[in-house]
């Protein structure tokens, strides 16, 4: 059987894993790391550069060099997230005919899907040159707060990348797995995901060898990207406040500005200050201005102290939903880059009580816990199984307008529940059932996954007709709907898929047309 | 372990006989008599036959898995509960025999609640029809909503009843650890059911008992007594607690 490897495909670094003898092993990648940064940049020439070297050319190369991809995919141009995330890219994003957000490099639009389908590829490659060995089946993790049109266009940059996507996995349910696999106790854990875009929080038990997600919540806009914005603002503000000069426009010093803010808070985990030192920043009246400033942690931390405090609210509602309170909880695990700051380990403490647990590595965690599920999979660890739960309500828009709940969120999936509605109007003779996914009562602030009508319902009056509508929700997170009319039996099944944004022959041309 | 290694042919038909002995609730008994108690048979019974097991077999036997796999969940379940509801409804009858004084405290509590938190489901969800200025054809389908929620917790709620009491026992019985995790198992289902984090801090109360560690036994009782005083397994764990202290921790090494 072939190999089935771990990917942690991240905001800002991508993180390969693959079984071997029970264990996970991180596979470094060329260049000799074990993370590779998520980036792909295109020359003018249109050749693709991954990884490592288009980190290296992102000052050089800002418009055409895309970074932080995984906060576009499965999201719609004019969502308040695409326009809140674009104002601070040096890169375009633009509208697809679908009006999903796109990028734009060379003049030709190109999907989130097509993007990351090449740091997948990127993977593939560190794996193969690694094992020897062709790799065609993938387990892909993803923030536990994606929704799944995310999840879906997730799969489908897989299948660009040539990759047959067997799971899509948790973050944070991934790190539960790898820190307790070998571990023999039974426990609760917290796991505390904050990476470069996105943040969750799961709250686990382990049990006799069966990982059971009790309750997870997020954000999947608060990340890395945040901070170091937050950080780009501060050293922009202090420029225009020195030289009179608002570095936003140009996209070169944009891009050195991200640099550094990424460098400097890196250096302020651990030092108390550090200097951005940029030599040429820009010209005035002919002559070059350097900026250099030094930022406290301090200074950093007053910064950020919406997005610390922001972090609070998810991990209350992930503990109500447990029904747990911070001293059942076991262990706290952090994951994520961003999980190194030290306000960030203070905010932990402050919500569970407790030091966080030393001794993963919050990097590479992930990646490995990816692994250890192709192991379940696979046949080689038995004594192990992941219950994992659907993070959103799932239902159908009733006649108000608002969505009925049928399977909620927090759900153990494989899950399987029903409802029964009735008609509305006199001789109605059919029902048009119009699938759901999200938590506002509201049906149209949801995400609208599919629909499917009944007919040749028995023309009665109104509220005799009774259909009942059945969810069953797979173990690979496939939505099956039927809904059945009472008297006669008679019924209609569909299944749901989200759709990612892309259709099977654009999956298929795109792949043809980038080479995989 | 092991029967996902066959070939399809011999998957799907031991997939197909766990389905239909799944259906006559022969599963728990036939199959995993070793393993007692029904969070453990749940549990035994979710690693072996989780969809995962089969995740890169044919569609059939992946379908085949998850059918066993939602039936496992509904099926440990009712397979424990004949026993358990047998005891629910001699104690619904008992209730309804018996003359009201004689209703133990607990007892009634538990039927005020139940009473209460049915009547707040009708109500609230009635009244969101009414503020929404619903016209009678959108009554209609909020109301048959309201049947089913209904419905489906009447279900619900007699089968958590049954595991709460299986769960009580094992308290009694002194077998900590596992009423402990049972209790907090169902607190998951029903969180804003006070009973349960009277019983969870009761459990761990008596952990630290039987460790002899009366301190840490008295900060536990005590959060359950912020919740109730007067109930009945807090006064009962309290004189435990105090008698223990007295004698040294002499019972408390027969606790299992």
């Amino acid at each position: 059987m072939s190999v089935i490897v771990g990917i942690d495909l991240g905001t800002t670094n991508s993180c390969i894993a693959v079984l071997d003898g029970g264990e996970s092993l991180v596979i470094h990648n060329q260049e000799g790391g074990r993370t590779t940064p998520s980036m792909v940049s295109w020359s003018e020439s249109g050749d693709i550069i991954v990884g490592v070297a288009s980190k290296r050319q992102m000052v050089t190369n800002p418009t055409r060099t895309i970074y932080g991809i995984k906060r576009l995919i499965g999201q719609k141009f004019d969502s308040a997230t695409v326009k809140d995330i674009s104002q601070n890219l040096p890169y375009k994003v633009v509208a697809a005919p679908n009006d999903d957000a796109w990028v734009e490099i060379n003049g030709e639009a190109l999907s989130p899907q097509e993007v990351s389908a090449h740091i997948l590829g990127k993977m593939r490659d560190i794996a193969k040159d690694y094992l020897g060995k062709d790799i065609d089946e993938a387990i892909v993790t993803v923030p536990a707060y994606f929704d799944d049109v995310q999840r879906q266009a997730t799969k489908d940059a897989g299948e660009i990348a040539g990759l047959s996507v067997r799971a899509i996995l948790n973050e944070p349910t991934a790190a539960a797995l790898a820190y307790g696999v070998h571990k023999n106790k039974d426990q609760r854990l917290a796991v505390f995901d904050l990476g470069g875009g996105t943040f969750d929080i799961s709250i686990l038990s382990i049990e006799s060898g069966v990982f059971e997600v009790l309750s997870t919540h997020g954000d999947t806009h608060l990340g890395g990207d945040d901070f170091d914005d937050a950080l780009i603002n501060l050293l922009k503000k202090d420029f225009q406040d020195k030289h009179q000069i608002d570095l936003s426009e140009d996209v070169t010093a944009r891009q050195r500005l991200k640099e550094a803010a990424e460098r400097a808070k890196i250096e302020l985990s651990s030092a108390m200050s550090t200097t951005v030192n940029l030599p040429f920043i820009t010209v005035a009246e002919g002559a070059p201005i350097h900026l250099e400033k030094e930022i406290t942690r301090a200074e950093f931390e007053g910064a950020v102290g919406e997005l610390l405090n922001n972090l609070s609210a998810p991990c209350e509602r992930a503990l109500k939903d447990a029904s747990c309170t911070p001293d059942e909880i076991d262990q706290v695990l952090l994951v994520g880059g961003m999980s190194r700051m030290p306000a960030v380990q203070s905010k932990v403490v402050d919500i569970f009580g407790k030091e966080p647990s030393k001794g993963v590595n919050p990097d590479e965690i992930v990646a490995m816990g990816a692994a250890t599920q192709s192991g379940i999979m696979g046949g080689e660890l038995q004594e192990v199984v992941l219950l994992d739960v659907t993070p959103h309500d799932l239902g159908i828009r009733v006649a108000s307008g608002n969505m009925a709940v049928i399977v909620p969120a927090q759900s153990t999936i494989p899950a399987r529940q029903s409802k029964t509605f009735a008609t509305t109007k006199d001789g109605q003779t059919f029902v048009e059932l119009e699938v759901y996914q999200g938590s506002d009562q509201a049906a149209k602030n949801n995400r609208h996954l599919g629909n499917f009508k009944l007919g040749d319902l028995p023309a009665e009056t109104k509220g005799t007709v009774k259909v009942t509508v059945d969810f069953t929700i797979d173990a690979d997170g496939l939505l099956e709907v039927t809904a059945t009319e009472s008297t006669s039996g008679k019924a209609a099944t569909v299944s749901i898929e989200a759709h990612g944004g892309l259709s099977g022959d654009d999956i298929a041309s795109i792949r043809n047309k980038a080479g995989f | 372990m092991g029967w996902q290694n066959g070939t399809d042919e011999e998957v799907t038909s031991h997939l197909n006989k766990v389905v239909e002995a799944l259906s006559k609730n022969a599963f728990v008994g036939d199959i995993l008599k070793d393993h007692g108690g029904s969070r453990a048979n749940y549990l035994a019974a979710v690693k072996l036959y989780h969809p995962n097991r089969v995740a890169r077999r044919s569609l059939e036997i992946r379908r085949l898995a998850n059918e066993v796999f939602l039936s496992i969940k509904a099926n440990v379940s009712t397979t424990e509960t004949p026993k358990a509801s047998e005891a629910t409804e001699k104690r619904s009858k008992k209730i309804s025999e018996s003359p009201a004084p004689k209703m133990t405290a607990e007892e009634r509590m538990r039927q005020a609640r139940s009473k209460a938190r049915r009547s707040r489901a009708s109500s609230g969800l009635h009244k969101q029809v009414s503020k929404a200025g619903a016209s009678t054809s959108q009554k209609t389908v909020v109301k048959s909503c309201v049947d089913t929620v209904l419905e489906t917790s009447k279900a619900e709620s007699e089968h958590f009843e049954a595991e709460f009491i299986a769960a009580k026992k094992h308290l009694q019985e002194g077998l900590l650890e596992q009423a402990l995790l049972e209790f907090r198992r169902l607190s998951v289902k029903a969180r804003h059911d006070t009973r349960l984090k009277i019983y969870i801090y009761v459990a761990k109360s008596r952990v630290q008992l039987k460790k002899q560690d009366f301190e840490s036994a008295l900060k536990e009782i005590k959060k359950a007594e912020e919740i109730d005083e007067d109930h009945s397994v807090v006064l009962e764990t309290q004189e435990m607690i105090k008698i223990e202290k007295k004698r040294g921790g002499f019972f408390s090494r027969f606790l299992k």
